[in-house]
């Protein structure tokens, strides 16, 4: 038993998931806001862009630290959604300021639908990775 | 009185005073007419009010209440009903008597609101004083306000001599005092209210209409009165007002406050919390109201609504015209109920002076005859369709007016007669008391009243479906109307004839309609062999087919049409058919009729806030259920009583039930702060570029001609800002000698040179503006600088406007290369394959700045001179997302390009005196089930089914896709509501609602055999701009051939397969779209070839997401006329005028020969093609040339020659010309010429070098099919 790198990822990523479970519970919170009319799309979006960078940046810092420390199925297992979120930044609106989220067009039917959708299926993998490195911290530090 | 609620108003009230009317200058008669027209007065509802009525909060209960309501919050209503007659003019008039800014009506309406202010808020406001004046004389206004519990009674007293006052000041009224006559009435009606007042009140309320029958006239004292009152209010207007204004305030008392515990209705849509309890409180409270009332409050107002019609700019119906003057007040009435509009209002002459008056402001107005029928036609014969005053009596006894019918409805009017007023009123009242509703209704009113009462009988049977019919219609001919409604309901929807030729179309189209269209299905046409699609009259216009008992009139296609006239039960269904689902609405376009109510109670379902329509369903007299969310809300008890014939009865015949667009004036729940005033700043570019197009000089020349036709009261506020790389204010304080100009040089940080005067009202200032216009051009003549800061004089802009909103006009000519917002040329560096990376904006600068002007309800409009690529891809979005509008004018040159300085002066001319509405809002409701999915126009979208528009204007369109979420089954019918919040250029908050209808089907044929190709290819269009800008023109290519593709392949699916062979099937009703998609593709939006420049490819992408749909489908699909073919037997009556008509020809070369002349006309130009084996004599009569190889090339006029061939041409051509709002570019081209192709390139149907003719696009679509 011993406190190695990976275990410190693990713990690290722990931590950090929680807060990107908050981070997923306030979107998914905004954008049903959102729909049923009791928010501004100009001042959701105020608050909404000041986060996108802080999650993807935290999703990819873990990510990164698991590459550090050789553990590479976890790796792999966050790929997808690394790759999706560089994706997504990539063809995000034409906008001056950080973030996403256009107050114009986010009212559009079909980017409401994604965005909710995109909150949910964040939501679960998550709460799947929270559990996963919770697995994988006692594993690691057990079997060192 | 709405001091409470309203902050301070903005903007002085002697300014607003004018109100009157003016909104719209061109409409300004008409809208007179309006009011005068509708205004009717619901008066008898009195009973119990609604209490939901106006006021969500509201209980119907509290039928005093009610006429508080009114009074208090629609005041001007009240007056209006009292005045109805009058209406308008009373209310407006009054206030513009008063010399009261409009807000008046709205502080009144805040009152009510307020409640517990007194009816003075006028006092905070100054513009309330004179609302409160206008409320008392008007009516109940005050009174009612006063009455209400919250007011204190006092107030009302003031407001009485107030209103006193005011009403004479109304000199318009002198007609008025006729109705000053009727306004006796009023008071006798208080007069009795009164007296039994609190019996009444409570009667009222228990029994509603019977145990009153008697006494009614106490207990509805409110709303008897009201009626009463409002009958005579539309006559005496003036006169009664005063005493019993006040009374009625009190009786009305809002009291039930119901209003004040409801929140604010600002935004149109929402709940107000309060609705509930109010009933209970309002009966106390009208109870007491009513005894402080006193006689002398008449419950004119409880009536509460008057409506009006206002005409826009279209000449009232023939039947409108007696009602215009005082007779006004049965006239009104009748017209309520015809709803003819009322041509006129009251002040105006009779219709016909309004036809002629209109159709010089704007001719142009009226689609095409062929494209919407809307405008051309003269005033119906509503009247006589809709008998509707007389109806109210009449209808009173048809409808079995349940509670009341037998009832001596009219006792009200006996008390009339008690009361002081009487001695004018009494006279006709009494009259009408005794005699049968009718009769006496028509006595009162006599001087219009004998055309309303013969309405009356009519009116009965009108009852519905003319009655309806006639609103909507308004633009229908008149000729149809009579029998019109009728028919055309029961048509299918397919086969309506065009709108443009109503008799013959009507005829025609009854006759396909009993050709049994709808058993026969959908006819199948084979679009391989069938060449003549189009019917040389125009296409027909498809319209929905409701069930019997919808014999109501639905809303104009004109005005809103959804893509599917049946709409699918199911997603799954929708899905199957492959077509789009959306609807279109030009909720703003000129009417020629509309119906304006003021009422104290606007009838609203309490769960999702839809205004009572013609389409909802009445489960018992006292109830009914909302078509859009299906829950059962009572019915407020004024909502019953019908003004024309001060009964209570069926509430059918409230004009509310009877149009399906209809306008209301809004009590002050519906305005977040004092209307703002009209408030307009031009931003002009004055860098070298624009100096030498010269463009400053026509601007300042039609700006000094036109500037007294802004639309606007006395409160109008203008303003100039001049930049190039540098910003140039202009100081035009009252009392300068002349304009100061500042330059401010710093365009980082621009700041405002000094605080005030660079806004300036218009009236003070007018001599300093004149001559500031006079030396603009010469200011700037030799200006070298070439850099243009328009980011940073936007922000300066905002900056300027911010305090109060307005409109924003910016006149750019060159891209902005300077300060915040400096753009860079994208065009030149880019190959043609990158075009789809510039057609989206290059930063977000303008956008933001646009979202920043839409919360200071500022819109910006932006008039492109550029011949340069300009990049409009990004400047539009400053008014994309303010509810602006984008014009473009490439390469404008004073003198090298003469079409566009034409087309630029009419296009101008009528941008600045159009109508306009400020600080809007547009809320779309749909019935349970579907939603909206895309909105498209320009707008903001503030939430998931409002649009944010800073202003409105009458040429803006939008389009909405919808989705169906849920199966459609609990009703046989699916409506669209649309509710448009603005602020009148007079100051006035007004609520337009227009509604739809749309029958549910589950059967696919009936799918297919009702879309509305027009409305599809439109939506699609709209569809396909998105595609280009989120992907690229070829992907939206592709989604426009598949979506001909798919839907066709889906109709084929349900054909036996023996049919289909070597065939591509498509419905009678979709036979165009594969047409249509071609000219998409071909269009300069989306075609690939031919390399447009990119600001033009922009700009007509941003046509197509704006455009109402008539243009935009002759945009798509232009007009060919064969000139030598008119047809001097067919005419088209425009005005007073016969003008021979051309049939239209497909856009395909086999059309055209060498010795014809042929027009082609795109909306936007027009080109007349000379054949070039054209005989000498038609190129004599027509050009005065001898023959063909004389004409000039390029001419852009033709000589008015003396005979019959010419006159024909050039009244033709004239008349196309002014039925559209858009200035067009006119040129003749022979055949020979080098500008050939400007008229060949829209020849959609034959083969050009990149593109595929028609028929091997439909042997594309048949082999992509067939797998």
């Amino acid at each position: 038993m011993a406190f190695t790198f990976a275990a410190f990822c693990y713990i690290l990523a722990l931590i950090l998931t929680a807060v990107l479970i908050f981070f997923v519970i306030f979107h998914i919170i905004a954008f049903d806001e959102l729909k049923t009319d009791y928010k501004n799309p100009i001042d959701q979006c105020n608050s909404l862009n000041p986060l996108v960078i802080p999650e993807y940046g935290i999703h990819m810092l873990f990510t990164v630290l698991f590459l550090f420390a050789a553990q590479f199925g976890t790796v792999i297992f966050n790929l997808p959604l690394m790759v999706y979120h560089i994706r997504r930044y990539l063809n995000r609106p034409v906008m001056s300021g950080l973030g996403l989220y256009d107050p114009t067009s986010i009212m559009n039917a079909d980017e409401l639908g994604r965005a909710q959708k995109e909150g949910w299926v964040k939501l679960g993998f998550y709460l799947i990775s929270f559990f996963y490195y919770l697995y994988s911290m006692i594993y690691v530090l057990v079997s060192s | 009185m709405a001091d409470g609620n309203h902050p301070p108003p903005l903007f002085p009230s002697s300014n607003l005073m004018q109100s009157e009317s003016q909104n719209q200058p061109q409409f300004y008669s008409p809208s007179s007419n309006n009011n005068m027209t509708t205004t009717q007065s619901a008066q008898v509802k009195p009973p119990a009010l609604s209490p939901n009525g106006p006021f969500s909060p509201y209980q119907p209960g509290s039928t005093d209440g009610n006429h508080i309501t009114l009074g208090g919050p629609s005041v001007p209503p009240n007056t209006v009903n009292g005045l109805n007659t009058s209406s308008q003019q009373q209310m407006r008039p009054s206030l513009m008597a008063s010399g009261f800014p409009p807000p008046p009506g709205s502080n009144n309406f805040n009152q009510p609101p307020m409640s517990n202010i007194p009816i003075r808020p006028g006092g905070p406001y100054p513009p309330h004083p004179n609302f409160t004046p206008l409320a008392g004389p008007q009516m109940n206004g005050p009174g009612n306000v006063a009455s209400r519990p919250p007011f204190p009674t006092p107030p009302l007293g003031s407001q009485t001599p107030g209103f006193q006052g005011p009403t004479p000041p109304y000199g318009n009224r002198t007609p008025l005092q006729p109705g000053g006559a009727m306004r006796p009435p009023p008071p006798s009606l208080s007069g009795p209210g009164q007296a039994p007042p609190t019996m009444g009140f409570q009667a009222m309320s228990g029994d509603t209409a019977q145990s009153r029958p008697n006494e009614l006239p106490v207990p509805f004292h409110g709303q008897g009165q009201y009626s009463h009152q409002v009958n005579p209010h539309m006559q005496k207007t003036p006169t009664p007002t005063p005493s019993n204004s006040e009374p009625p305030s009190e009786r009305s008392s809002r009291g039930p406050s119901p209003v004040s515990g409801s929140t604010m209705d600002a935004l149109e849509g929402q709940f107000s919390p309060g609705h509930g309890s109010a009933s209970p409180a309002l009966q106390g409270n009208r109870a007491s109201p009513v005894q402080s009332l006193t006689p002398g409050t008449p419950p004119k107002m409880s009536g509460g609504y008057s409506s009006t019609m206002q005409n826009q700019q279209f000449p009232p119906r023939p039947g409108l015209p007696p009602s215009h003057p005082w007779p006004g007040s049965q006239q009104q009435q009748t017209q309520y109920q015809s709803q003819p509009r009322p041509p006129t209002s009251q002040g105006f002459p009779p219709l016909p002076s309004q036809a002629t008056g209109f159709p010089s402001s704007q001719p142009r107005f009226p689609p095409h005859p062929a494209s919407s029928t809307s405008s051309g036609f003269p005033p119906h014969p509503n009247p006589q369709v809709f008998p509707p005053p007389p109806s109210t009596s009449n209808t009173a006894a048809a409808f079995s007016p349940p509670q009341m019918p037998g009832m001596p409805r009219f006792q009200p009017p006996p008390p009339v007669a008690g009361f002081p007023l009487p001695p004018l009123s009494s006279g006709p009242l009494p009259p009408t008391f005794g005699a049968s509703p009718n009769t006496t209704y028509a006595g009162s009113p006599p001087p219009l009243a004998g055309a309303p009462l013969q309405n009356v009988p009519g009116y009965s049977p009108n009852v519905t479906s003319d009655g309806t019919m006639p609103p909507q219609y308004g633009n229908m001919p008149p000729a149809s109307q009579g029998g019109y409604p009728h028919p055309q309901f029961v048509q299918p929807s397919f086969q309506q004839p065009g709108v443009g030729y109503p008799n013959n179309v009507n005829a025609m189209t009854q006759n396909f309609g009993q050709m049994g269209i709808q058993q026969d299905a959908p006819r199948a046409v084979n679009l391989l062999t069938e060449r003549q699609l189009i019917p040389a009259d125009g296409l027909e216009t498809s319209r929905p087919v409701l069930p019997h008992d919808f014999k109501k009139v639905n809303c104009s296609p004109d005005i809103f049409r959804c893509t599917l006239n049946a709409i699918p039960q199911n997603s799954a269904l929708l899905n199957k058919a492959r077509l789009p689902l959306g609807i279109l609405i030009h909720p703003f376009r000129d009417l020629s009729q509309l119906p304006v109510i003021q009422s104290s109670v606007i009838v609203r379902c309490r769960a999702c806030r839809t205004y009572i329509n013609p389409f909802v369903v009445f489960t018992d007299q006292r109830r009914w259920k909302c078509n859009l969310c299906f829950r059962v809300n009572d019915l407020p008890d004024e909502f019953s009583f019908d003004p024309v014939s001060k009964t209570y009865g069926d509430p059918q015949r409230r004009p509310e039930v009877k149009s399906a667009t209809i306008e209301f004036i809004a009590p002050s729940e519906y305005m977040l702060r004092p209307p703002q005033p009209a408030v307009y700043l031009f931003l002009l570019d004055v860098s070298f570029n624009a100096v030498k197009t010269g463009y400053l000089t026509q601007f300042c020349q039609i700006l000094i001609e036109e500037i007294d036709k802004l639309p606007g009261d006395n409160r109008k506020t203008i303003g100039f800002l001049c930049y190039d790389k540098a910003l140039y204010y202009f100081n035009l304080a009252a009392g300068l000698s002349q304009a100061q100009m500042l330059c401010v040089p710093d365009l980082e940080d621009p700041f405002l040179p000094c605080p005030d005067n660079l806004l300036v009202n218009l009236k003070e200032s007018k001599e300093l503006l004149i001559d500031l216009l006079n030396k603009l051009p010469s200011l700037f003549e030799g200006n070298y600088e070439t850099g243009s800061a328009l980011g940073a004089a936007l922000q300066s802009a905002h900056k300027l406007m911010s305090p109060t909103g307005g409109r924003i006009t910016v006149m750019q000519t060159c891209l902005p290369t300077v300060g915040p917002g400096a753009l860079e040329n994208r065009d030149a560096s880019s190959s043609a394959g990158k075009n789809v990376t510039i057609i989206g904006p290059a930063t977000d600068f303008y956008k933001k700045l646009s979202l920043d002007c839409s919360a200071q309800q500022i819109a910006v409009d932006l008039f492109m001179l550029n011949a340069q690529y300009a990049d409009i891809a990004t400047l539009a979005c400053i008014s994309k997302f303010s509810a602006g509008c984008v014009n473009y004018y490439p390469s404008y040159h004073s003198v090298k390009n003469l079409g566009m300085v034409d087309k630029f002066d009419t296009d101008f001319r009528r941008y600045l005196t159009r109508k306009i509405g400020f600080e809007s809002v547009m809320r779309i409701r749909c019935t349970r089930g579907l939603s909206i999915h895309t909105f498209h126009g320009n707008f903001f979208v503030r939430s998931t089914d409002l649009l944010s528009l800073p202003n409105i204007n009458p040429d803006a369109g939008f389009g909405m896709q919808m989705s169906i979420e849920d199966n459609l089954q609990e009703s046989s019918t699916v409506s669209f509501q649309a509710a448009l919040l603005y602020t009148s250029s007079k100051g006035e908050r007004r609520i337009r609602v227009h509604t739809l209808c749309v029958p549910v089907t589950n059967q696919l044929s009936e799918v297919f055999a009702c879309a509305d190709q027009l409305a599809v290819a439109s939506l699609l269009s709209k569809m396909a701009v998105d595609r280009s800008l989120n992907s690229a023109i070829s992907d939206a290519r592709d989604a426009m051939m598949n979506a001909s593709l798919d839907a066709l392949s889906a109709y084929a699916q349900q054909i036996p397969a023996s049919q289909r062979v070597g065939a591509l099937l498509a419905p009678h009703s979709l036979r165009l779209m594969p047409m249509f998609m071609l000219a998409m593709l071909k269009s300069v939006a989306f075609a690939l070839a031919g390399n447009p420049k990119v600001d033009d490819r922009v700009f007509a992408m941003q046509q197509f997401k704006v455009m109402p749909l008539c243009y935009l489908i002759q945009n798509l699909y232009p007009h060919l006329y064969p000139l030598l073919k008119l047809n001097e037997e067919k005419v088209i009556k425009h005005g007073d005028e016969e003008i021979p008509s051309a049939p239209l020809l497909q856009l395909s070369s086999a059309n055209i020969d060498r010795t014809g002349l042929f027009l082609m006309d795109t909306g936007d130009a027009m080109y007349l093609l000379v054949g070039s084996s054209v005989g000498d004599q038609i190129c004599q009569d027509v050009f005065n040339k001898p023959n063909f190889m004389s004409i000039p090339d390029g001419i852009m006029d033709l000589p008015e020659l003396e005979n019959q061939t010419s006159e024909n041409i050039r009244s033709f051509i004239n008349y196309l010309m002014d039925s559209r709002p858009n200035g067009v570019v006119f040129l003749v081209v022979r055949d020979d010429s080098k500008n050939r192709h400007l008229f060949f390139q829209h020849m959609l149907e034959d083969r050009s070098e990149n593109s595929m003719s028609y028929y091997e696009f439909l042997q594309f679509l048949q082999g992509k099919a067939k797998p």
